[in-house]
């Protein structure tokens, strides 16, 4: 077991990193930036060991540390040697000046060790109004080159480079015909992306980010998601109808019923502008019996969606629950607080204005541009 | 001679209070005007004596902006009746009337014996983005590609035609952020703009909201109303992130050296502090020397552009691939609290500690 958190606030910024090995454990914190502190604790069992680092987890998550996937990619470079153990990021910057993204595709598969890096991360591939194509179609080229990949990351394309929800993705059919034994699939961007129809057997996560989804997407992810048998980590951003959302509750509804996906531990249905009525699909539903993290942060959860957590008494089986980012009142916030232990209704950056008509105030995704 | 601190600022100033507490603590003489007692030649000063000039930022003072504005002797006449918290400044007028000021405090060096820590003439120079980065530009400096289209529907076409996403859009008199539109272009019918303007029975006000626009004709009007003051259009090139923060710098140069660089963090594509954004330690970025260093030279060639500027804060951006960029000089940047140097000294410390060249 290995974790990974980080705190930030107006003061600090602080990681902390746990990793059960037998029946040690090792703890590294410090500020970010820098190597950190080491500590090791040994325990007459490996499972005393889980049990006691699983516990100081839910710890520092209570203490608002926030579980990160993974330490950032390095950045490729033209020409650089490659190291086996590192991730690396391929994207471009808008002078071009550091090559483009096949320019660095290109110099990185004549390096040596390059086909046993075990992730790939894909950025800004240039202009608005193309997807990363010609990226997928290099790699596809060169797969021996990444024959060791297990973890793609498409699309980590930052809000100062582009809208979120202009992104242009394209079809991950052949991709993942040719990558059938990843463990690990990232994606940024809704528009035009199709996955079709997929056999990955190996897949432990599956995240994809999304100003708008399709409903036509989500009915691909539920046709194909059940030989996902390894799934630990199913995480979609929903979006809104705005930026060509039509995701609709019925398929959510389909999607978490006909899900068996027994070894699945965190489920993120969030940053959608139906975030009330999936939350409101969860009420005593026998998937939260499987899990352990539901997620629905960052959409327009409001008091409503509320009044349904609340009706809940399921979710208090769950290790956490999360709802960061949502429009709920103080009044209903204390009150899932109260209930919830699990919990985490931090507003976030949103604003629940009081004073207005219900009806007429204004809601928004957490990602929507 | 005698040496006596001068301080011109509005009588409120908070920064002309820093600087007078630091003056206090090591036993200095100082007297503090304000720009109203220059403009109405309200003020004594005494042959004699060597006055070492300190200027403080005019702003968060609306009978100084009143003041300001009417001593441009602009024709149109403007409705300043009563404060309007936040309305945007009528930014030509404004800059008109304040380099007025500017020259009328430096050509007091006529009849006294001055000494200007920053020279009015420069700190002028420095109020305008466009002849800074002219300056800049001039000087071999790395500044972010400044387009000159003079309206709206000329700007999308040079934003397709030099291939260029997006663009910040700043008055060039302007600062804190005041005025400022960030804006996206995607095609005909596509373009977005964040801005701290907010509109508001048919008038702009600032907001410490960053406000969204996506509706093409409501940027247009803003651009076209904003455009009535001479605007700065310059590339916004992707921040450099951290922790998912888009990250800029502050560097305050004193006396020619970098006394304190902060890091600013922030979600959104403006950073300015007051806009509910982070100041973070450079040590905590994990940067490497060469960017720090970079950085550093970048903060210090600017000042050699501005010999009359003992100190200035110097805002630079670092691209994603760690290129350095210098976007604003600001000759009142140096309030930066709660922060000290190497030295454990604070701003106004340091900068009194500095002026050991003038005396």
């Amino acid at each position: 077991m290995k974790e990974y958190l980080e705190y930030k606030d107006y003061k600090s910024q602080k990681f902390w990193e746990i990793q059960v090995i037998g029946n040690q454990f090792t703890v590294l914190y410090g500020k970010i930036g820098t190597d950190g502190r080491e500590q090791v604790k040994t325990f007459d069992s490996e499972e005393k060991a889980l049990k006691e680092a699983k516990k100081l987890v839910t710890q520092k998550i209570d203490k608002g540390y926030q579980r990160k996937l993974e330490p950032s990619a390095t950045e490729y470079k033209i020409g650089a040697k490659v190291d086996a153990s590192k991730s690396y990021k391929f994207f471009q910057d808008y002078d071009v000046t550091d090559g483009t993204v096949l320019e660095q595709l290109a110099s990185f598969i004549t390096q040596e060790n390059c086909d046993k890096v075990t992730k790939i991360v894909i950025g800004m591939w240039g202009e608005y109004d193309s997807g990363p194509d010609e990226a997928l179609d290099f790699i596809i080229a060169n797969k021996e080159k990444f024959k060791a990949v297990k973890h793609f990351y498409i699309g980590d394309i930052e809000s100062e480079e582009n809208e979120m929800s202009w992104i242009i993705q394209t079809g991950y059919e052949k991709f993942l015909k040719e990558f059938s034994n990843i463990e690990k699939l990232e994606l940024r961007g809704g528009n035009e992306l199709v996955l079709g129809k997929f056999n990955l057997p190996n897949l432990k996560q599956l995240r994809i980010e999304t100003g708008g989804m399709s409903n036509e997407l989500l009915e691909e992810i539920i046709a194909s998601i059940q030989h996902s048998k390894n799934l630990t980590h199913l995480e979609l951003w929903l979006g809104t109808e705005e930026y060509g959302g039509t995701v609709k509750a019925e398929t959510v509804e389909k999607l978490i019923s006909g899900m068996d996906l027994p070894k699945l531990k965190f489920l993120g249905l969030m940053n959608s502008d139906i975030q009330d009525l999936i939350v409101k699909l969860f009420e005593n539903h026998p998937i939260i019996d499987k899990i352990e993290t539901l997620d629905f942060s960052m959409g327009v959860l409001t008091n409503k969606g509320g009044k349904s957590l609340l009706a809940n008494d399921k979710l208090s089986t769950l290790k956490s629950l999360r709802c960061v980012f949502n429009f709920m009142s103080d009044d209903m916030i204390e009150k899932l607080t109260n209930k919830f232990k699990n919990g985490d209704f931090d507003r976030s950056w949103a604003e629940y204005e009081e004073e207005e008509d219900e009806e007429d105030r204004y809601y928004y995704v957490e990602v929507g541009e | 001679m005698e040496i006596i601190h001068l301080i011109i600022a509005p009588k409120l100033s908070r920064r002309a209070m820093f600087w007078k507490k630091v003056l206090k603590q090591n036993n200095l003489r100082y007297l503090h005007i304000s720009y109203l007692d220059i403009i109405q030649d309200n003020f004594t000063l005494d042959s004699g004596i060597n006055y070492v000039v300190r200027l403080e930022s005019v702003g968060e003072d609306f009978e100084t902006y009143k003041a300001i504005v009417s001593f441009s002797n602009a024709k149109e006449k403007i409705n300043l009746i009563e404060e309007d918290v936040g309305l945007i400044s009528n930014f030509k007028n404004w800059y008109i009337g304040w380099e007025k000021l500017l020259m009328k405090i430096k050509n007091m060096e006529n009849d006294f014996d001055l000494i200007f820590i920053n020279n009015p003439q420069e700190i002028a120079v420095a109020f305008d983005k466009k002849l800074t980065q002219n300056l800049l530009i001039a000087n071999n400096i790395n500044c972010p590609e400044v387009l000159n289209s003079s309206n709206y529907d000329e700007l999308l076409v040079e934003m397709k035609a030099k291939k260029i996403h997006q663009v910040f859009i700043k008055p060039s008199a302007g600062s804190s952020a005041s005025g400022i539109i960030a804006l996206r272009n995607n095609g005909a019918k596509k373009q977005i703009a964040y801005s701290t303007i907010k509109k508001n029975n048919n008038k702009y006000y600032n907001s410490l909201k960053i406000q969204v626009y996506n509706k093409p004709n409501e940027i247009k009007e803003l651009f076209n109303d904003m455009n009535t003051n001479p605007l700065q259009i310059e590339r916004w090139i992707p921040k450099w992130q951290f922790n998912k923060m888009n990250i800029d710098f502050r560097v305050l140069v004193i006396n020619k050296k970098v006394e304190f660089i902060v890091p600013r963090g922030s979600r959104q594509a403006i950073t300015n502090l007051h806009l509910g954004n982070q100041k973070l330690k450079i040590e905590d970025l994990n940067l490497s020397e060469e960017i720090i260093k970079k950085i550093e030279q970048a903060a210090i060639k600017t000042m050699t552009c501005f010999p009359g500027l003992h100190y200035a804060g110097i805002d630079i951006l670092l691209s994603k691939k760690g290129k350095v960029y210098v976007l604003e000089v600001n000759p009142f940047g140096d309030m930066l609290l709660k922060i000290v140097n190497k030295k454990q000294k604070t701003t106004y410390e340091q900068e009194l500690e500095s002026l050991q060249v003038f005396i």
